[in-house]
């Protein structure tokens, strides 16, 4: 397979702009007295999208030679997942900027600020719909890729939501956490969601891997190669202990009361985040296609 | 108009690599850039063991998984049914390359860009055969129209029972006689 790292980075990347996006337009209707962390957040949604699309563009080298090429990219919107990626993304980039240059102002009364306001409402429902489009896409980009049964099952594409919304309500908070402790301090709500999603994710990963394995010779080699061969112990020990259980035991931890340490909650956001990343990488390296040939 | 396609024999094939180096030629490829891939295969223990050489290239499938993924249109089929690649299209995403289960396409060096057998339409088109057909020692290959029920391909195809490398994967229009 010729797709490595740099995928795994874009596809990280994507995810956790929508999920941090989606992070904070919650944050602001539940805890909107919570400025820094909109500030936050919504950067670390642009700059993810950003470096996400560099490195994306970076990995195609023919766009690099012929910079021209990039006009087709809508040229085949009908079938392309990509295609249909680059819609999506280009909208959430437009929307999540939008917010990035209110929050620069939010303090100010110029005409951005209010026609901002006026259109908060719409411009939060279509960045919602384009982030959670952005977030699937993600999944279903590789999805479609008929030749390699770990891809294209349809659990794979709500595994890749679903951790992209985790990984990006994640980063907001630690990135926000870094920035000013108190901050993440009392936002039990956005706690339960979060833990919710890390426990989503546990059960998507263990459904996706009894119907990959169960499906054909290919589909149990990549399971096998996660769950004992020469990716096991990054599975293991980076996405399943400290990228997804630990983290999910502190938090509801937090959520039964029984621990309350903010600077904890900020590490274990790291470790979900870094988990999230292991989780794309994973997924491309374990890549197995098909036998064609019989022997 | 006419639907292409090829067949190869393995039985007939030596394992000689004159096919490929023929299409590096014609398509002016590096030494590390070919279309063709060689798998090998032995099976048995001794004395009755047989060796099997499997020659890959572009299947140049009807439903080409390699053209509906690609975001530029780059990759189309023609009207003649040869799945090409358009070079000045090309972003060099590897979507294609991901996509096609023959692992059939390459990236070219000088440009990024992705390529893979075109049958050689350059020369179909002034009424000659793809270079690895005429260069083939034991005539493994056949190359012609499928639409044309009287070519020599489905002759040869009817004749022995010659089938797609993989079933139903895809439909593909290069048949394989094992």
């Amino acid at each position: 397979m010729m797709w490595g790292t740099i995928i795994a980075w874009y596809l990280f990347l994507a995810g956790l702009s929508a999920g941090a996006f989606i992070a904070s337009l919650y944050v602001e209707r539940v805890y909107p007295e919570k400025t820094r962390f909109l500030f936050v957040s919504r950067i670390v949604a642009l700059i993810a999208l950003a470096i996400g699309l560099v490195v994306l563009i970076a990995d195609a080298e023919g766009a690099l030679h012929n910079p021209v090429s990039l006009f087709f990219l809508l040229g085949n919107l009908s079938s392309s997942v990509m295609s249909w990626g680059v819609v999506f993304l280009f909208v959430l980039g437009i929307v999540e900027f939008l917010f990035v240059v209110f929050e620069f102002m939010r303090k100010k009364d110029n005409g951005y600020t209010r026609f901002f306001k006026k259109s908060h409402g719409v411009l939060s429902v279509i960045g919602l719909i384009f982030a959670i489009l952005t977030a699937g896409y993600t999944g279903v980009l590789i999805g479609v890729v008929k030749t390699v049964p770990l891809w294209n099952n349809a659990l794979l594409p709500v595994l890749f939501l679903v951790s992209a919304l985790s990984s990006g309500i994640a980063a907001a908070i630690f990135f926000t956490g870094v920035t000013k402790p108190s901050e993440v301090d009392g936002i039990l709500k956005l706690t339960k969601i979060h833990a919710s999603l890390v426990a989503t994710e546990l059960v998507l990963l263990a459904l996706m891997f009894i119907i990959v394995s169960s499906g054909n010779p290919a589909g149990a080699e990549s399971v096998a190669m996660l769950l004992s061969g020469s990716l096991a112990p990054l599975f293991w020990i980076v996405l399943v202990l400290l990228g997804l259980s630990i983290p999910l035991i502190f938090e509801l931890l937090e959520i039964t009361g029984k621990v309350h340490n903010v600077y904890a909650a900020i590490v274990m956001e790291l470790l979900v985040v870094i988990g999230a990343f292991c989780l794309r990488y994973l997924i491309i390296e374990a890549a197995v296609p098909l036998n064609f040939l019989g022997f | 108009m006419a639907r292409y396609g090829m067949l190869l024999d393995t039985n007939k094939c030596v394992g000689c690599y004159a096919c490929r180096v023929a299409c590096q030629m014609q398509n002016e490829l590096t030494i590390n850039e070919a279309y063709i891939k060689f798998y090998e295969h032995e099976e048995g223990t001794y004395p009755n063991v047989t060796h099997e050489m499997v020659p890959v290239q572009c299947q140049h499938c009807t439903d080409a998984p390699c053209v509906s993924v690609c975001p530029t249109g780059a990759s189309h089929t023609r009207e003649d049914g040869i799945v090409v690649v358009d070079e000045s299209k090309c972003i060099g995403c590897k979507y294609c390359a991901e996509a096609c289960p023959y692992h059939a396409r390459i990236v070219i060096e000088e440009t990024g860009t992705i390529e893979k057998c075109i049958f050689c339409h350059t020369l179909v088109e002034q009424g000659e055969q793809p270079a690895c057909v005429t260069t083939c020692i034991t005539n493994a290959r056949v190359f012609g129209d499928l639409d044309d029920p009287n070519s020599e391909l489905n002759q040869k195809i009817i004749e022995k029972r010659a089938m797609p490398i993989a079933g139903d994967l895809t439909k593909s229009n290069f048949y394989y006689v094992r």
